[in-house]
């Protein structure tokens, strides 16, 4: 593969991914999984689909917390981010709140060329004690989670449980794409549909420069390292699942810190999947799927792999914040209820579109279950029981 | 009734439906086995005159050779553009 045509696709992958990260309820395994039969098909060279797919999926990381802060509107990866992100949005700092999920994949990017060697050397060494110890330090990450609960521990305890139940439900509906509407109902949806019935007006944004003290990183980047080689490993766990482990494991995280910790795993989860791929021919996400069936993986392909991620990053790193400032320029002026409404009808034709009408059925009931839990004013971490709860039993060894 | 209460009570109706719907959806399909291949964390089983193989990850106890009948129910996927049945559920309902 020449060097022009390495930059072409490069540049394809960007708009394919800025495309799906701005576009609410569209994921890039959606798209991974679209362009394979064409991949397949095609007698381009492997390389030319593989840079593609990782330009695309990296620059989805960094586009995708756009529909979350601005429209509270997520997808499978950024449900946790949606309501510190939206209450930067009603304090009038949406673009902060963008530029800190920035900061985190950017963080995420430097830390992959020293998480990778160390990877490929440890992590198959520790892989089976892990696995073994799975589920009883997921159980001990939950109970943690309720116990830290300060209002109602019994109603932390209840939202947990409902959404386990949920969760159980949904993954075993045999549907397409399952996590879409279970994740789009208990964060976006259900936030959108309480900002309409709470008549939110947006504020006027801030354009400010990011100001933050170098300890404020330390914690965040450390849990990124420690969390998302794991998660990327592991079937059912996922950034948001990744995210709250890191959060319990890195101690009290502010918002801001939140917010740089989400940016960071969701690109570092991603991109240490490839590896992953690479070294137990194990596919952790829809990207390292769509790759598996194009080519088996060598060492030039894990190079190709890792420079495509770093220059993808520093073009989307650019973009995003452009996209981000146009909007919070004049997210003010626009009527907010009608674009919640728009955004609504959006994701509901979507997920009909998507996972038919039994993803319709789950859409609701989640959105029901994320309202609940808004009402019961209790955090909104406790719904991620929907994907904890089936994790735990997946990796249960009895 | 206040708009907490109606949102709980209906959360609670709906997943319970889905729970409902989760039973009774499922299909179960019955088969003769022709072929069985046990590695460390999977069994892989091929049927006859059925297109897809089964394959069964962290496999209990069960013994399943070739002659075989059972019931069995999952999800299918495609891997290497090779269709397979995630089996979720099996049961041998008639032994060689």
């Amino acid at each position: 593969m020449t060097i022009l045509l390495f930059i072409v696709i490069l540049i394809l992958g960007i708009m394919a991914g800025t495309f799906t990260g701005l576009t609410p309820g569209i994921h890039t395994n959606l798209i991974a999984i679209l362009i394979l039969p064409l991949a397949l098909k095609s007698k381009l060279p492997d390389m030319v689909g593989l840079v593609f797919i990782v330009a695309m999926a990296t620059t989805h990381t960094f586009v995708d917390f756009i529909p979350a802060i601005f429209l509270g509107a997520p997808d499978e990866d950024t449900g946790l981010g949606v309501l510190p992100g939206h209450e930067f949005l009603l304090m009038g700092q949406g673009h902060r709140a963008l530029k800190l999920t920035l900061l985190g994949s950017m963080i995420a990017t430097i830390s992959l060329m020293f998480i990778a060697p160390i990877f490929i050397l440890f992590v198959p060494k520790i892989y089976p004690l892990i696995q073994r110890m799975m589920a009883f330090f997921l159980i001990w990450m939950s109970v943690l989670l309720i116990y830290s609960e300060d209002e109602s521990k019994i109603k932390a305890f209840l939202v947990f449980i409902l959404a386990g139940f949920l969760g159980i439900s949904t993954l075993n509906l045999n549907l397409n794409q399952p996590l879409l509407p279970l994740l789009t109902g208990l964060f976006g949806t259900s936030t959108i549909i309480h900002s309409i019935k709470s008549r939110t007006k947006i504020p006027e944004q801030k354009i400010e420069k990011l100001h933050l003290y170098k300890k404020d990183l330390i914690k965040p980047t450390l849990a990124t390292i420690l969390i998302s080689p794991i998660c990327s490993f592991f079937p059912g766990l996922g950034s948001s699942q990744a995210a709250i482990i890191g959060s319990r494991a890195a101690g009290k995280l502010n918002r801001e810190q939140f917010l740089i910790l989400m940016g960071s795993i969701n690109t570092l989860v991603l991109s240490t999947s490839f590896i992953t791929l690479f070294l137990f021919q194990k596919s952790r996400t829809g990207a390292a799927f769509a790759i598996s069936q194009i080519t088996n993986l060598t060492t030039i392909h894990l190079y190709v792999i890792i420079i495509t991620i770093i220059v993808s990053a520093i073009i989307a790193t650019p973009i995003s914040i452009k996209i981000s400032k146009n909007i919070a320029k004049n997210i003010h002026k626009i009527p907010y209820t009608k674009i919640s409404f728009l955004i609504l009808l959006f994701l509901i034709i979507t997920i009909t579109c998507f996972s038919g009408i039994f993803g319709l059925i789950i859409l609701i009931v989640s959105t029901l279950l994320g309202l609940t839990c808004i009402e019961f004013q209790t955090r909104r971490s406790f719904l991620m029981g929907a994907i904890l709860i089936p994790t735990i039993i997946y990796y249960l060894p009895f | 009734m206040r708009f907490k209460e109606i949102v709980f009570f209906f959360s609670l109706i709906g997943i319970l439906f889905l729970i409902f719907l989760t039973q009774s959806t499922g299909k179960i399909k019955s088969g003769k086995i022709k072929s069985v291949q046990a590695s460390t964390n999977k069994i892989t089983i091929k049927l006859e005159k059925f297109p897809s193989e089964l394959i069964i990850f962290n496999p209990s106890y069960i013994i399943l050779k070739r002659g075989d009948i059972i019931e069995f129910q999952g999800r299918q996927e495609v891997y290497k553009n090779k269709e397979q049945i995630i089996v979720d559920k099996i049961f041998v309902i008639e032994h060689r």
